[in-house]
């Protein structure tokens, strides 16, 4: 199964989970009853003059009131949930779990060597760089949260930081990127939203528990007993919700969790890191536990048991055995944990990360020899390959160029560079609108790193527009704002909007849109064809005359037969603008796994056709890629 | 039987609703707090710059020690209240001792480079220009990283005390964080020596 396969399970998973989800509070309702219509009783052998004297066992009109109440907490708590995550994205979880975003400019060795790692592998993927948020928590654990690949977060522990060496942290974070890849993510982040309706009415018991508790002290003659009742009632059902709740968790996570550090593997080609890191959890005393209330919630989002609990059986954990699954990669391993010198490993760890990470010359995979199918199968599934390519591309990145993507002051000026025409002419226009519009110290930087940047080779324009992600997410709201303002100035300057300005325009501001704007996740609106043929037509014309110029017909034919029986013919430049681009990607953006495959397919064959990859074609793809939320690795390009 | 109800349901009601008060709270302060650690990463970077600044000066300047004692001086300060408020942002004591201290190192360095002009030699110096021109750049980005801080804080502190959150805010400990604000230096006069 590739990555589209991947995606659509998740997708039917999903639908399953929301099955589960209705039983689960059709069970919930009749407890809810069932404990209400005890309660009740049991306060009759009480209190005689009870305000409530029903010695029924079922009463329809008691049972409607019961389900109304209930099913107004639980959905009312799902969709209270859902609607904050969908603000939020992968960042409310971490800082759900007391995450602290970790800058992208952090100087530290382990901090500096963690966001290194994550950039291989987020550029490896062709995935925006995501945020990187720290738990200060000794236990050794990560976890990936968030709708789609823009909004989208990596959690990790300090204990991870400290205690994994590079090739065990690079494990785990492999194993997250496979959660996202796969559309775990997204089915996880859905599946907090239901269940937190669920856990609501423990919350909810817990808390009249605690609440009355509390009160004893102050009371003088004692308050009606069905406040008791009541809170024990919600209470026992509170629990009940919380079992059910659990088990519907437990259904769903734990085959992925093979299945992740199945691709882990593969990412990396080397089992040793990640069975590595599973042995060290399973030798060090704080194992992964994550010591915060919120744990129990998420739980489902970590690369390791998050929490312990007292029914700590294999029966009800949110991950198959440690022993499972290390003897799943590593077919030797005896069962045995040898115990983590924890001192020595961090002191080793420091001292390693200190030292700059060695890169051997990549072995690059060029496109002009591989197949499209070749490239298809790269799509969520880097290679060790797209690894090596990654690492190579960022030592290739002047160090300047580096520092100045990961400050989120100078970002947007290394946005605004990447955005300047190499024409002197309509730079000359650009930079009056940019010293116009934007801030004038960054207008400074813009002139400073504007060498740098124009000088850099075409293959590293796109990695940097990825790279600066991180830094540009820090800005506050109305410094996005302003952002966003010269941005569209900068473009719009010359009066000619340029297929490299569109696709950083498009790549960078729909990504920022998870940060400061809604972040839900993309419905699938199409599972047919038919009504996405203009988009295609509109897509494969732009990429034929990209890449073909005049010659671009049969390539275009060819790719449209893919897609469709039929004569086709290119559109005419007028239909073919980029508003209309951007529009076509936006619609199939919404179509169903296998169709976007199908596209993604026709336009990979439209660009391989005569054997050689243009920068600019190799761009546009990424582009569509990236518009299609589809992971594609980095391309060597002729 | 419906009067228990309804007893419920407004304390459920009642429960949810603080629920959601409380997590937009903490929403907001974790924000504010995420954009401190922004101006910490950049404070350290001019920190790290000034001692490498003062000891390429010292050789010019051996009648100034004073001054390059109060630079050194103050910035200590600021490093060790930048520790304790980068410790917890959501302190607003700690926030506004930051503020002093760097208020104190901003008039330091203004005094410090009043001597630029006084020893033509040290203007001419190319490791100090450079040294000077990497400070001034770590200004800006203190700037750009407050004013990220500022924005967050003012929306924390506004929601804070809009109502009805202003009355649980004092019994959930949320308490009112502190803006991050420069007072421009005072250049201190400089003692005319003369003999």
């Amino acid at each position: 199964m590739n990555f589209f396969g991947y995606q659509e399970k998740a997708r039917r998973n999903t639908a399953v989970l929301v099955v589960l989800f209705i039983l689960a509070i059709a069970l919930i309702t009749v407890a809810v009853y069932g404990a209400v219509v005890v309660g009740v009783m049991v306060g009759q052998l009480f209190v005689d003059q009870a305000g409530f004297s029903s010695n029924q066992l079922w009463s329809l009109e008691l049972f409607l009131w019961i389900s109304a109440g209930t099913l107004l907490v639980i959905l009312g708590g799902s969709a209270y949930r859902i609607h904050t995550l969908s603000q939020g994205g992968g960042t409310a979880v971490a800082q759900m779990l007391g995450g602290n975003r970790l800058p992208p400019a952090a100087k530290g060795a382990l901090d500096r060597r963690l966001l290194n790692v994550v950039e291989e592998m987020a550029i490896a993927s062709g995935l925006p760089v995501p945020p990187v948020f720290i738990l200060e928590q000794s236990g050794i654990n990560a976890f990936a949260a968030g709708f789609t690949p823009s909004d989208t977060v990596i959690g990790v522990t300090r204990g991870a930081v400290e205690l994994l060496s590079r090739d065990e942290l690079q494990g785990v974070i492999a194993h997250e990127f496979s959660h996202i890849f796969n559309g775990d993510s997204a089915m996880k982040m859905r599946m907090m939203g239901l269940l937190y309706g669920i856990t609501l009415v423990s919350d909810t018991g817990i808390g009249l528990m605690t609440m009355k508790r509390s009160s004893r002290y102050s009371r003088d003659r004692g308050s009606h007993p069905a406040i008791i009742v009541i809170g024990l009632l919600l209470f026992i059902v509170g629990t009940v919700g919380l079992v059910i709740a659990d088990m519907i968790k437990r259904a769903v996570s734990r085959q992925r969790e093979y299945l992740a550090d199945a691709a882990a593997v593969q990412f990396t080609r080397n089992p040793e890191g990640i069975a590595n890191a599973l042995k060290v959890i399973g030798g060090y005393k704080q194992g992964s536990t994550v010591n915060h209330q919120s744990a129990g919630q998420a739980s489902h989002f970590f690369f390791g048991n998050a929490i312990r609990s007292w029914y700590s059986s294999d029966w009800w954990a949110t991950h198959p055995p440690l022993e499972d699954r290390i003897r799943r990669i590593d077919p030797r391993f005896k069962g045995r944990f040898d115990k983590v010198d924890t001192k020595t490993r961090s002191f080793a760890n420091q001292a390693q990360a200190a030292v700059d990470f060695m890169v051997s010359s990549g072995n690059q995979v060029a496109l002009s020899q591989v197949n499209s199918d070749a490239v298809m199968a790269m799509v969520g599934n880097p290679g060790p390959e797209s690894l090596q390519e990654a690492r190579m591309i960022l030592k290739k990145m002047p160090a300047r160029v580096r520092d100045f993507a990961h400050d989120p002051y100078t970002a947007r000026a290394a946005v605004y560079a990447l955005l300047l025409d190499p024409n002197a002419k309509q730079r000359k226009i650009q930079l009056d609108v940019l010293e116009q519009t934007a801030d004038p110290n960054v207008f400074r930087e813009t002139l400073d790193i504007l060498q740098d940047i124009s000088s850099l080779s075409p293959e590293l324009r796109l990695p940097l527009a990825e790279m600066v992600m991180p830094a540009l997410k820090e800005m506050s709201l109305s410094q996005y704002r302003l952002f966003n303002k010269s941005v569209g100035a900068l473009i719009k300057a010359d009066h000619q909007v340029s297929l490299f300005e569109f696709s950083i325009y498009r790549m960078v501001i729909r990504r920022l849109n998870g940060e400061f704007g809604k972040s839900a996740a993309i419905e699938v609106k199409y599972h047919h064809m038919t009504p996405l043929l203009p988009h295609c037509l509109v897509l494969l014309t732009i990429l034929a005359r990209t890449g073909h110029g005049e010659e671009g017909e049969a390539p275009f034919v060819e790719a449209m037969s893919m897609l469709a029986e039929g004569e086709h013919t290119m559109l005419e430049p007028s239909e073919s603008r980029f508003s209309h681009f951007d529009q076509a990607l936006i619609q199939l953006n919404m179509a169903a796994p296998t169709l976007k495959e199908m596209v993604l397919k026709a336009a990979l064959h439209c660009v391989v056709s005569n054997g050689v990859v243009f920068v600019k074609e190799g761009e546009l793809l990424r582009v569509i890629a990236d518009g299609l939320d589809c992971p594609l690795p980095p391309l060597t390009m002729a | 039987m419906t009067a228990l109800m309804v007893v419920l349901g407004v304390i459920i009601f009642l429960i949810l609703y603080i629920v959601i008060i409380y997590n937009r709270l903490v929403k907001l302060k974790n924000r504010f707090k995420n954009a401190f650690a922004q101006i910490d990463v950049q404070l350290r970077r001019r920190y790290d710059l000034i001692p490498n600044l003062v000891e390429t000066a010292k050789g010019y300047l051996k009648h100034e020690k004073e001054t390059l004692e109060n630079v050194i001086a103050a910035r200590n300060q600021a490093l060790s209240a930048m520790k304790q408020a980068s410790a917890s942002p959501d302190n607003a004591g700690a926030v506004k001792a930051l503020m002093g201290a760097e208020a104190t190192l901003g008039g330091a360095l203004l005094n410090f480079n009043a001597l630029n002009e006084a020893y033509p030699e040290l203007k001419a110096d190319q490791t100090i220009a450079q040294l000077s021109e990497e400070l001034a750049s770590t200004e800006n980005r203190v700037g750009f990283a407050r004013q990220a801080y500022n924005d967050e804080v003012m929306v924390y502190n506004t929601q804070r005390e809009t109502f009805p959150d202003t009355m649980f805010t004092g019994m959930m400990g949320f308490k009112e964080a502190a803006l991050f604000e420069v007072k421009n230096p005072e250049v201190k006069e400089r003692v005319n020596v003369s003999f």
